[in-house]
């Protein structure tokens, strides 16, 4: 009777560490085999590439070349301060971005940067309370028209003036998100239209893909 | 069964007056065919004279309407414009129009037709809006800038 319940016992066990195994096996081969999750929305470059020399003013007045985009994930967005409509709503699309990405806990939260269209009238002074509007995290770029062009030409981003009548004229502009990289690349970019569970969906996925 | 009959045509009516009365809301216009709905005007953004108008324009006349124009005595100006997004491109484009079709509403709203408005250098906090037609003024509406 003893010896039957011995057996008994000795059969339980194996049995148990055979289905722990199995067990095991199948979770992480789901882990190992499952593909890493992938953007949705997003557009990677194959390899990024680098940006063109410029050299711009930030909103603080301070000088802002390509080494500056370096050190940070950029969300870099073009419009121009006179636009009430699509350029304010881009930018607060952004900055909720942002927070959702702060929510979820992220250590490392990307900048936002607004490049002036409009360099015309939208000096340091100008830019200065219009991106502050949306959160500390934000920058705005100016300088120079034939400067913004360096940058803007070598990211196939399109501007230009619209509907001229002295001081009252629109731009059209191309309104991707422009994603550079930590080392200052172009890495990515978003499409139209701009939904804020998208960025804060792919830009994790895209930063830790790097 | 008459009684049932005018009981039944009684709260029909009341059906029908308080629905009218929800969709004048907002309109100092009593008993016109045209409303204004949901109107909102957020404050610009710090620095700018800049901002829009967002509101639902309801013709419910017979026979379509064509606004050319709007104004207000607290604003420097006021244009009628849309955005348009194009293959990623973002234009603004000023519009001499809007036609409100008969029996249908026009929705102005954020990345779609609004209307532009320049503030003066002190910031009204109340914005009353005149819409207008080839045949003169249509209705005005009022609201109070927001922060949103």
């Amino acid at each position: 009777m003893c010896i039957i319940a011995r057996m008994d016992s000795r059969k339980i066990f194996i049995a148990a560490v055979a289905i722990i195994a199995i067990i095991t096996g199948v979770w992480l081969s789901n882990r190992m085999l499952s593909p890493p999750p992938m953007p949705q929305t997003a557009t990677v470059l194959p390899a990024p590439t680098e940006l063109a020399e410029f050299s711009l003013v930030a909103h603080t007045g301070d000088p802002f070349t390509r080494t500056d985009f370096a050190g940070h994930w950029n969300l870099v967005f073009f419009g121009f301060t006179h636009c009430p409509d699509i350029c304010p709503i881009t930018l607060q699309v952004l900055a909720n971005a942002r927070q959702a990405m702060q929510d979820q806990g992220l250590d490392e939260l990307p900048r936002i940067v607004l490049v002036s269209v409009d360099p015309e009238r939208d000096s340091p002074e100008v830019l200065a309370p219009y991106v502050g509007h949306f959160g500390a995290s934000t920058i705005g770029i100016t300088g120079e028209l034939a400067e913004v062009r360096k940058l803007t030409d070598g990211l196939g981003v399109f501007f230009e003036k619209a509907g001229e009548d002295g001081d009252d004229y629109s731009v059209d502009h191309s309104a991707v998100v422009i994603v550079i990289n930590p080392d200052g690349q172009f890495h990515a970019l978003f499409g139209t239209p701009h939904e804020a569970e998208n960025f804060a969906r792919d830009l994790p996925i895209i930063m830790a893909q790097r | 069964m008459i009684r049932v009959i005018a009981s039944l045509l009684a709260l029909l009516l009341t059906v029908a007056c308080s629905d009218d009365r929800a969709r004048l809301q907002g309109t100092d216009e009593i008993a016109t065919p045209y409303v204004v709905s949901d109107l909102r005007i957020p404050e610009p953004i710090p620095g700018r004279q800049m901002g829009a108008a967002y509101f639902e324009f309801t013709n419910n006349s017979e026979q379509d309407l064509r606004i050319t124009r709007v104004d207000s005595p607290e604003l420097q100006s006021v244009q009628i414009h849309e955005s348009v997004l194009e293959n990623d491109v973002s234009r603004m484009v000023k519009l001499s129009e809007v036609i409100i079709p008969a029996g249908q509403s026009v929705r102005f709203e954020p990345g779609g037709k609004h209307l532009m408005l320049h503030y003066p250098d002190e910031r009204p906090r109340k914005v009353s809006l005149r819409f207008i037609t080839d045949d003169g003024p249509l209705l005005s509406v009022a609201t109070v800038v927001t922060r949103d």
